[in-house]
């Protein structure tokens, strides 16, 4: 840790030396504040995304802090509870007059902070989790003012990637069994409209209700109409005894696998030898020099690797927060809302995560050179509604083993999209 | 100082809709003791039935009714004594405990309900754009809330001041005397049953009520925000205040609400940086403790003014049996 910190203040002193700036004292504090789920039912989710976002400050921290201020993050427990959230999100912004909130995880919390707080307080909010489409309806009625954002992309891009793959492995007839909660709704929702588009059948679409202790009746429904493959939405846990019924009730070993089952345990409780063949989509894994710098900075702070879905997208709302403030040489929550979109995209030299790709961003900055971030999650690009595009990832199993093998850039999944409209 | 009054009136519109809800379960199980651990249903009914007739026109469920605001609040009222009458009639013949696992588990349905019937509720996404009183006359968010404030307080008090009339009227006395001793109550000629169901339908009307002034206040509803802890923050903030007492009921909402949400800044301060995470787990913990210790050194509550005869006349009884 010494040693790294030493390393880390070197690297810093050399960096500012050459941008012909001295160190600034660190005598001021900038707070940001978050919202999270720490306890209740998304508690455990919400502890490790929590330490995604951490990593980000502490970082930050590392490479000079903010316009030469020490980054400081106030995090709150919304106990999954939109009530308690809206009372801590509102203790945020009044009290610690926090310019910015990275939060919530679930949209039901989300959307109760958006509407009653950060929005008509005109403060930026950046859900690292929240996928539900009403988000970018509420900002094409304008009621978000343009304070809100969110680093997950949206239920739309996956269905679209799942659809193209599923027809391009020349399947016509599948059954859709997904968790009822926004994310399955959303991506269950837009995988049927696009996969008929694009010529092929959905048989069933079965919606189940989590915690449940068997799903023989939603899987047999789902059976009716004989399906070529199950495009399963859900996690771990109940998702396993989803798989695991389908496949004892006979139903074709061709599953299509969203993000929330890209997991080595699901594949190992349901079975490998069961899973004739897979095709996974993801969001936000996306191979860059940015994911393997998030990993190992998280390995030395928490001494392991991280496991988890959205961590990364944490780490971005939070490094996204930080560039916009370094960029607009201000604190305030319109310069972070004007200057986010400055910050990603595709415009100028990329910068990547980490101590080096904040101290390189400050930099450029100073020069007045334009630049993009590419985070963890892969390159950002914020549309007006605060929604973000990025590439997917394709994963399958292969030997028992969860293994990316393909990728589909921002590029096609437009083309998809304006092609089959929306 | 500013964030302070904005805070603090943000506080008290929040704590006012709970004082509602817990002046309701004061009626129900203060004032007539039926044990009632399903009000997050009724603040459910409520919440759904003010936002589908008030709101503009919706996509993808039931609404677009655009009433006026008191007129949808009245609706959702109606609703939600409508359902407590279909929920009551059956379960109020059960005793006790059985109520409470009748009224537990019609909360956990309509929950359900309110997650899988999406044409009706919006299902999982909920239902946003849920209008406010009056919100064009105002120019700052801070004004707004003020204005919602004073409505709150003038509601409450309404609801505060009937409820006392209500208690301490004839109707209030059998009331009572039904909680204390419902044969003795029964033979004298009042009927218990349908006491009981007044009592459960009027409580169930102000958490109908209570859900309507939320929906509207936060702008945006989800099956996410109706769980059973809602159930169990009203019952604390009721035993907290003093049962039997509708001012307690008032102090309950308020201290206990100021103590789940202010624990989280509390927990803040004395955590180092490095364990912030574990924070929301301390915090529970902290809520659970001062809730502890408050029943503890005050088991009747601060306000409390529930005199069980009966139980003390029932405990001489067995007594002498022995």
């Amino acid at each position: 840790m010494q040693k790294h910190l030493k390393k880390t203040l070197v690297a810093s002193a050399v960096i500012s030396a050459l941008s012909f700036a001295p160190m600034a004292a660190q005598a001021c504090t900038t707070t940001i504040g978050s919202v999270m789920a720490l306890t209740g039912s998304l508690g455990a989710l919400g502890q490790s995304i929590a330490k995604g976002a951490e990593l980000a400050v502490d970082t930050v921290n590392k490479a000079g802090g903010v316009n030469g201020c020490t980054l400081k993050m106030n995090l709150r427990d919304d106990q999954t509870n939109p009530a308690v959230g809206v009372a801590a999100a509102k203790q945020l912004v009044d009290i610690n007059h926090v310019p910015a909130i990275v939060g919530a995880l679930s949209s039901g919390v989300s959307m109760a902070i958006l509407t009653s707080v950060t929005a008509p307080s005109h403060v930026v909010q950046i859900s690292p989790s929240s996928t539900s489409p009403s988000f970018t309806e509420l900002a094409k009625e304008g009621k978000t003012g343009g304070y809100w954002f969110r680093t997950a992309p949206s239920d739309a891009l996956q269905s679209v990637a799942m659809a193209k793959e599923a027809r391009a492995n020349g399947l016509k007839r599948v059954a859709v069994i997904y968790v009822k909660n926004p994310y399955g709704e959303g991506l269950a929702g837009e995988f049927s409209s696009y996969f008929k588009k694009m010529g092929g059948e959905v048989t069933a679409s079965v919606p189940y209700n989590p915690n449940q202790p068997s799903y023989r009746s939603e899987v047999s429904s789902a059976l009716q109409g004989d399906p070529q493959a199950v495009f399963l939405i859900g996690y771990p846990g109940d998702g396993t005894t989803v798989a695991r019924e389908w496949i004892s009730a006979g139903g074709p070993q061709v599953f299509l696998l969203p993000d929330g089952l890209e997991s080595q345990k699901f594949v190992n409780d349901v079975g490998p030898r069961y899973m004739k063949k897979v095709i996974g989509t993801a969001g936000g894994s996306v191979k860059t020099p940015s994911l393997t710098i998030f990993k190992n900075d998280f390995k030395a702070k928490y001494g392991n690797y991280p496991t988890q879905a959205y961590m990364t997208n944490a780490y971005d709302a939070v490094m996204v927060i930080a560039l916009a403030m370094e960029k607009g040489h201000g604190t305030s929550a319109n310069v972070i809302k004007d200057n986010i979109r400055q910050v990603t995209g595709m415009a100028g030299e990329p910068v990547y995560a980490g101590v080096k790709g904040f101290e390189k961003a400050a930099r450029l900055i100073k020069e007045g050179k334009t630049f993009h971030y590419v985070g963890a999650t892969g390159p950002l690009t914020f549309d007006k509604y605060g929604d973000v595009s990025g590439p997917m990832a394709i994963w399958t199993v292969k030997n028992g083993k969860v293994e990316q093998t393909g990728m589909m850039s921002v590029k096609e999944i437009d083309a998809i999209i304006k092609k089959y409209g929306h | 100082m500013i964030g302070w009054i904005s805070y603090i009136v943000f506080f008290l519109i929040l704590a006012s809709i709970y004082a509602i809800m817990a002046l309701g379960l004061n009626l129900q199980w203060g004032y007539t003791g039926l044990f009632n651990i399903g009000i997050v249903g009724f603040f459910a009914v409520g919440a759904y039935t003010f936002s589908i007739l008030a709101t503009p026109d919706q996509v993808g469920h039931l609404g677009g009714y655009n009433w006026p605001f008191l007129l949808a609040l009245l609706g959702a009222m109606v609703m939600s004594g409508i359902v407590a009458l279909i929920v009551g009639v059956p379960t109020l013949r059960l005793r006790d405990d059985y109520l409470a696992i009748a009224t537990i588990g019609i909360a956990v349905s309509i929950q359900l309900i309110a997650n899988n019937l999406s044409w009706l509720t919006g299902g999982p996404q909920g239902i946003y754009n849920i209008p406010q009183p009056l919100a064009n006359y105002f120019s700052s968010n801070l004004g707004y809330n003020l204005f919602f404030l004073g409505m709150m307080m003038f509601i409450l008090v309404l609801v505060y001041v009937g409820l006392e009339r209500m208690v301490n009227s004839p109707w209030g006395r059998v009331l009572m005397a039904i909680r204390e001793d419902e044969t003795a109550a029964g033979s004298v000629g009042k009927n218990a049953f349908s006491y009981r169901l007044q009592s459960f339908v009027i409580g169930a009307v102000l958490m109908g009520l209570s859900g309507a002034l939320y929906a509207s206040f936060i702008k945006y509803i989800s099956p996410t925000l109706f769980m059973p802890i809602l159930t169990f923050q009203v019952w604390a903030m009721l035993i907290v205040g003093g049962s039997g007492s509708n001012l307690g009921a008032i102090v309950g909402a308020v201290l206990v609400w100021a103590l789940w949400t202010g624990s989280g800044t509390v927990v803040q301060w004395l955590l180092p940086a490095d364990i912030q995470v574990k924070g929301g787990a301390i915090q529970i913990i902290v809520i659970g403790l001062v809730l502890m210790l408050a029943l503890l050194f005050r088991p009747r509550g601060l306000l409390g003014e529930r005199k069980e005869v009966a139980a003390e006349e029932t405990k001489s009884k067995i007594s002498n049996i022995q």
